[in-house]
């Protein structure tokens, strides 16, 4: 008994070890040229994998869809990318290190097992501060940075503070601190807002709340404001009392999916990248043009993970595999078939919630309203940014994930 | 319950709470929204920078025409064997986009780089140098298509050699000129005839030493760069923390026309000290002379030279 109360707690800290990791440290330390929390991650899920017992009973509701994003997807089209190479195409012309970095992010989407547990657990009645707490610290971080830089006068030339890095830097419109990990706020603050909506604004959290939102602002980010938005839309439709009785629920959020495709065709049939004066909007433009065309080459399965377009177009030196739009990113690398793998995963989530949201009450409905508004507006977000395939995006998926799985199996 | 206390008690229930939060995000969203971008027609522009790039020049993306208005800057960001040769439209009003890079391979000991215009055709190419441990090699390619156009063995050694440019020295054609700086900080111009070098020795010219400007400059890190010119002797630039203490990085020139102990331009930046990673190009906009600098943000900043007052 001793024993496995003492796993358990390994167990928890472990997880909650992990999770901070992966939530605050955007510059990872390597060992043998493998980052620190892929060895966390590992610990994290052995550990929970040894004190479960037995290990496959009440198999999560979504553990299929999480698996196929989790192991299949990178499993699959890792294979793909090793055939591709070896028949000399192009886009695996860097000999498979991009598909291997790639495929490793897609594993921390399994942190959603352990995670499960942990918010299942009746004792804990606010678990899910394991993962709003190290977004809290990262928000404090920026703001300090921010804050080093206006009233001390530091200047973070090198984009980078301690283990902190990102675009750290004069732009035009104002100084910037936009952490790598800063994609967690949407879904902090949608747990947040969905706590205040069943209850009240108390000081707590609306000190927390002004923090994230003070973040967002240093950060100068478009993409965050965007699902900040949508989280706050969503939530004041979402927990009002004639929603959940409203013919019109279906319509919403057909609505809501047709925007988001919409958005996307946009972007392929839109104007030409040099009529548009924004940078930041040319480029992806630009972007959606050199994706498209690489899409051709391999109409189905897609270049495999880790490609880059074979005529030498790249985002990033350090990624070239990595792009500001996602959804166009997996379309060349893991065809359509992966892309709706893929997509698959926060569409159940959204749907099963949806569904869900008129029988639930409680602790349970604001888990469900989190988990939705949450994923719609990171559907959103990550369209435009690079947030999804990384460990942290990985992460907020999973995050969300959970929280739904909680709601539902309640 | 005193009004002020039912007032608050109102505005925290939960629903008027998820209205006011979703009002101060859309007022937050739309100062966002509002703030300036970067535009093309504003700067500094942001490019989709391939890699940490050292910016090269800036010329013309087709073929060099005296007295035209230079319309790219180059980049070059060195990886394994490979360089990258990325190109930027600085021409409105589409400044900032990339034009498809290109690829050259060469020995990965190469350092030093220099966009020129080879052969009477004038072909926009990429002057590369290697150090004598890889054969002090002088290689010509293509930006265009990656083609290797010349190479020769330099006649000088290159190992000291911090900036390398193509310059028509004294009339008589394009002629190699490296900047060489010793290890005390001395620094000289060495002046090799021919486009790659290859021809006798024209001259070698000392540049006044930092250490004579210390009374105008402050101690600061200093950076050599060279201004490239199609015609006429090039200039060099000083880059370092400004004299007026102004946390800001300057720019001054040591110009040809004064012997190289003299400084004739001058620049104010945007850009606070402490830029370890700038890389700087320098090209003439419509009626001034320009330098464009570049850090790893990606951010190219168009700066204007000025002439030094009196």
């Amino acid at each position: 008994m001793t024993r496995t109360i003492g796993g358990r707690w390994v167990a928890s800290m472990l997880l909650v070890l992990a999770v901070a990791y992966n939530a605050i440290v955007t510059d990872d330390v390597k060992l043998a040229g493998v980052p620190l929390k892929t060895f966390l991650l590992f610990a994290a899920l052995i550990a929970w994998g040894a004190v479960r017992r037995p290990l496959l009973a009440d198999r999560p509701r979504l553990a299929v869809p999480v698996l196929v994003v989790a192991v299949v997807v990178p499993a699959v089209w890792f294979l793909v990318a090793v055939w591709r190479e070896h028949q000399g195409d192009p886009a695996q012309h860097a000999g498979l290190t991009h598909a291997v970095t790639e495929a490793s992010h897609f594993m921390y989407l399994l942190l959603f097992f352990p995670l499960v547990d942990f918010l299942s657990d009746s004792d804990r009645r606010y678990g899910e501060r394991i993962w709003l707490w190290p977004v809290v610290l990262t928000c404090a971080f920026a703001v300090l940075v921010w804050l080093g830089w206006q009233l001390v006068g530091f200047d973070y030339a090198a984009h980078q503070v301690r283990f902190l890095s990102g675009t750290i830097g004069e732009a035009p419109s104002g100084y910037r601190v936009q952490l790598v990990t800063q994609v967690m706020v949407v879904p902090a603050v949608a747990a947040l807002l969905a706590t205040v909506a069943a209850d009240r604004l108390r000081r707590g959290p609306a000190l927390v709340l002004s923090l994230l939102l003070a973040a967002t602002v240093v950060s100068h980010t478009r993409g965050y404001w965007v699902g900040l938005l949508l989280v706050a839309g969503l939530l004041i439709v979402i927990t009002n009392p004639w929603f959940a009785r409203g013919r019109l629920r279906g319509a919403l959020l057909a609505a809501v999916v047709t925007a988001l495709v919409g958005s996307q065709v946009a972007v392929a049939i839109g104007p030409s990248p040099s009529s548009v004066k924004q940078i930041s909007i040319s480029q992806r433009l630009q972007e959606a043009t050199e994706l498209l065309h690489g899409v051709r080459h391999h109409v189905v399965l897609g270049s495999g993970l880790g490609a880059t377009l074979p005529d030498g177009y790249a985002r990033s030196s350090t990624d070239p595999w990595s792009f500001e739009l996602t959804y166009y990113q997996l379309l060349f690398e893991l065809g359509p078939v992966g892309l709706i793998a893929v997509v698959s995963l926060p569409l159940i989530v959204c749907w099963r919630c949806w569904r869900a949201l008129g029988a639930l009450s409680g602790r349970r409905a604001q888990q469900a309203q989190m988990a939705l508004a949450a994923m719609l507006a990171l559907l959103f977000v990550d369209s435009t940014n690079p947030y999804l395939i990384n460990s942290v995006g990985m992460l907020a998926l999973a995050v969300c994930a959970a929280s739904a799985e909680v709601a539902l199996s309640g | 319950m005193n009004p002020s206390a039912r007032a608050l008690a109102a505005a925290t229930r939960g629903p008027v709470a998820l209205a006011l939060a979703f009002a101060v995000i859309a007022l937050l969203s739309l100062i966002e929204f509002v703030a300036p971008r970067v535009t093309s027609s504003s700067g500094p522009v942001v490019l989709p920078v391939i890699g940490r790039a050292q910016l090269i020049g800036v010329g013309s993306n087709t073929s060099f025409l005296a007295g035209a208005t230079p319309d790219v800057l180059y980049g070059v960001t060195p990886a394994h064997r490979k360089l990258t040769v990325e190109r930027w439209d600085l021409g409105l009003p589409s400044v900032g986009r990339t034009i498809r890079p290109s690829v050259v391979t060469v020995s990965s000991a190469a350092r030093l780089f220099a966009l020129t215009y080879w052969s009477r055709a004038r072909i926009p190419a990429l002057l590369v140098a290697t150090p004598a441990r890889a054969g002090s090699r002088l290689q010509v390619f293509d930006l265009r298509s990656g083609a290797r156009l010349a190479s020769a063995v330099s006649a000088a050694a290159l190992d000291d050699v911090s900036a390398i440019t193509e310059s028509d020295w004294n009339g008589a054609g394009v002629d190699l000129v490296l900047v060489r700086q010793a290890r005390g900080g001395k620094t000289s111009l060495v002046v090799l005839s021919g486009a790659l070098g290859t021809g006798p020795r024209l001259a070698t010219v000392s540049v006044a030493d930092r250490a004579e400007h210390a009374s105008v400059f402050p101690p600061g890190y200093w950076r050599l760069a060279i201004r490239q010119q199609a015609q006429g002797r090039p200039s060099l630039a000083w880059i370092t923390r400004g004299p007026t203490g102004s946390r800001r990085t300057e720019l001054h020139l040591m110009v040809p026309s004064g012997r190289y102990s003299t400084f004739g331009e001058q620049a104010p930046t945007v850009l606070s000290d402490h830029h370890p990673d700038l890389h700087y190009a320098f090209g003439t906009g419509v009626g001034r002379s320009l330098v464009y600098a570049i850090d790893s943000r990606h951010f190219v900043y168009a700066i204007s030279l000025a002439p030094i007052p009196g």
